[in-house]
């Protein structure tokens, strides 16, 4: 029992060790002067964007990057539940894993033809063909959970409709399984924003992945 | 995560059709077999995760070790992970190796883990605890990196033993993914240099420095600098305190973006409560250290993780384990927020002839 008295003890000093942990100071969270605060993130308008934000929705045409970063690290993944609508022949852009002028990311655009939504991937001058994501009504406002695992190469995206009862197995879209609509590669960085085309973004959040495959 | 009828059915098949197969060829002209099943469920109690993970065979193992001729030994090892919600076995090693070819030297060539830092060189289901801290996830993608590798493993015949380890790997991809990779500019390299110290009270410490870097085919370089560490008091076969942990400092430099600096670690103090009880916590840190938001101004998050480990373990055989995992985030100085926290468990067993461990 006095080994097991002292094994106790190193185990407490060890975790009090490990807690103390190692960290840097930090400037205070962003505020969003000057920037659209969508729920609880902060989007800044890019050089040249015609928005407007009224409502707590952003309307128009133009880019906004997010002010906190998609993850910690480059080589992260992320959930982003999204609303958005689109005008008909507009677009709507979800640009992520990008540096912070919003270059160099994956970028998952979607685009409207009547009542039917297209997706498709864009990275640079490369970019995928179009799929039409069915059972979506494109004239009426869009929700996705949309999974962007950047620790993937070449990273890797599923799309689920947020509508209704979630089920992980129930995807619109697993860029795995579709051939060559898919990433090219991963992204670069490890910031995003959206760039809109005619479209409204009325809600988004960011969380942990859904699907830890 | 759940794994589909028709997978379960062809996983409890290959244990069935090896189980009498590997009792059949156990030490059998040196042939040494083994399957190795491991199974984990969790049970979200507070998360932001909506699909709360169920019960799932994580692993399933087979493995064959054998000496080839008088100077190779082989290894082949196959696995089933949970992939998308479907089993499918896959190769995990198929290495020759040999310590007599040039003494105090072993070499290993073909598919298998790289022998760098302590988590990556052992079998998931020989962990001492039951889920993946995540600078193991983030940096060596869960259980391990795997690939094809040519190494040389050098010790001293001196009186202070030192071993070190020089490897490079095929590096077309690194860490998860489902295709071949491409061609990287600098293939995976790394090394390992460990020696051990004796410790009062009859323990003794495994220490090693390790060093790991590749380019990849996009210029995007990456280096991890780690140090490993385990202690052990024994008293016969008893381990009444085990002391495990590793730290890693990550750079990852893609061209016109700045490094980036991950620190991650994981420290584990286990002590024996009963013959076969065993009782440890787990603490895990990780870090950014040079995130900016896209204004440039710098932000500090850091995420811990605390579980506090129960194992039940019989024999060399069988192994029960419940957890409970605290994830905690913190933002600057502000106190640590738990963001999820869940009850895991944990159940693995080993049919026909498990090698030894290392130290």
């Amino acid at each position: 029992m006095k080994f097991q008295s002292r094994a106790l003890g190193v185990m407490f000093a060890a975790i009090v060790i490990s807690a103390s942990g190692c960290s840097k100071k930090d400037s205070d969270a962003a505020t969003c002067s000057g920037g659209y605060q969508l729920e609880s993130l902060c989007f800044k308008g890019q050089t040249n964007a015609n928005l407007v934000f009224s409502s707590g929705s952003l309307s128009g045409t133009g880019s906004a990057v997010a002010v906190e970063p998609l993850s910690e690290k480059t080589a992260g993944g992320r959930n982003i539940a999204i609303s958005f609508s689109i005008q008909d022949g507009g677009s709507f852009e979800l640009r992520t894993f990008a540096r912070n002028d919003l270059s160099g990311g994956i970028d998952i655009k979607f685009s409207r033809s009547s009542g039917k939504l297209n997706m498709s991937f864009k990275q640079g001058e490369t970019a995928s063909s179009a799929k039409e994501l069915e059972g979506i009504d494109a004239s009426a406002e869009v929700k996705l959970y949309i999974d962007v695992h950047n620790d993937e190469s070449p990273a890797h995206v599923i799309v689920w409709n947020g509508a209704g009862s979630f089920n992980k197995e129930q995807s619109l879209h697993n860029s795995e399984d579709s051939g060559a609509i898919q990433p090219a590669a991963q992204g670069l960085d490890k910031y995003w924003g959206v760039a809109l085309n005619r479209a409204t973004l009325s809600k988004v959040a960011v969380g942990e992945p859904k699907d830890e495959d | 995560m759940r794994i589909k009828r028709a997978s379960a059915f062809a996983l409890a098949c290959s244990v069935v059709f090896f189980a009498p197969l590997c009792s059949a060829l156990a030490d059998t002209g040196g042939l040494k077999t083994f399957v190795a099943v491991d199974l984990v469920g969790e049970a979200f109690v507070r998360s932001k995760v909506v699909s709360p993970r169920e019960v799932e065979v994580r692993g399933v193992e087979v493995f064959f070790l054998a000496p080839v001729d008088p100077l190779f030994d082989a290894a082949v090892g196959i696995a089933a992970h949970p992939e998308n919600g479907v089993s499918l076995f896959e190769l995990h090693e198929a290495t020759l190796s040999s310590s007599k070819l040039i003494p105090h030297t072993q070499l290993r060539m073909g598919k298998g883990f790289l022998y760098i830092g302590k988590l990556n060189r052992i079998h998931q289901h020989d962990w001492p605890f039951i889920d993946s801290p995540e600078v193991q996830r983030s940096f060596f993608d869960d259980e391990g990196v795997n690939d094809l590798l040519l190494e040389v493993t050098v010790n001293t015949p001196t009186s202070m033993p030192f071993e070190a380890t020089a490897g490079v790997a095929k590096g077309w991809v690194y860490g998860h993914a489902h295709n071949e990779g491409k061609r990287p500019q600098v293939p995976t390299h790394y090394s390992r240099v460990q020696t051990f110290f004796d410790l009062p009270l009859g323990g003794a410490l495994q220490v090693a420095g390790n060093y790991l870097g590749r380019t990849a085919s996009d210029s995007v370089q990456t280096q991890l600098f780690g140090v490993d560490l385990t202690a052990k008091w024994r008293e016969g076969r008893r381990v009444p305190l085990l002391l495990q942990g590793e730290v890693w400092l990550r750079r990852v430099k893609a061209p016109q973006v700045d490094r980036e600096d991950a620190l991650g670690m994981y420290l584990f103090p286990q002590m024996n409560l009963l013959d076969s009880l065993d009782f440890g916590i787990r603490f895990d840190q990780f870090s950014v250290l040079t995130t900016e938001d896209a204004l440039g101004e710098s932000i500090d998050i850091s995420s811990y993780r605390i579980v506090p480990t129960l194992t039940y373990k019989p024999s060399e055989f069988s192994t029960f384990r419940i957890a409970y995992a605290w994830d905690l985030k913190r933002r600057g100085d502000a106190t640590p927020n738990v963001t999820n926290s869940s009850l895991l468990a944990q159940m693995t067993y080993v049919i026909g002839a498990h090698p030894s461990h290392e130290f």
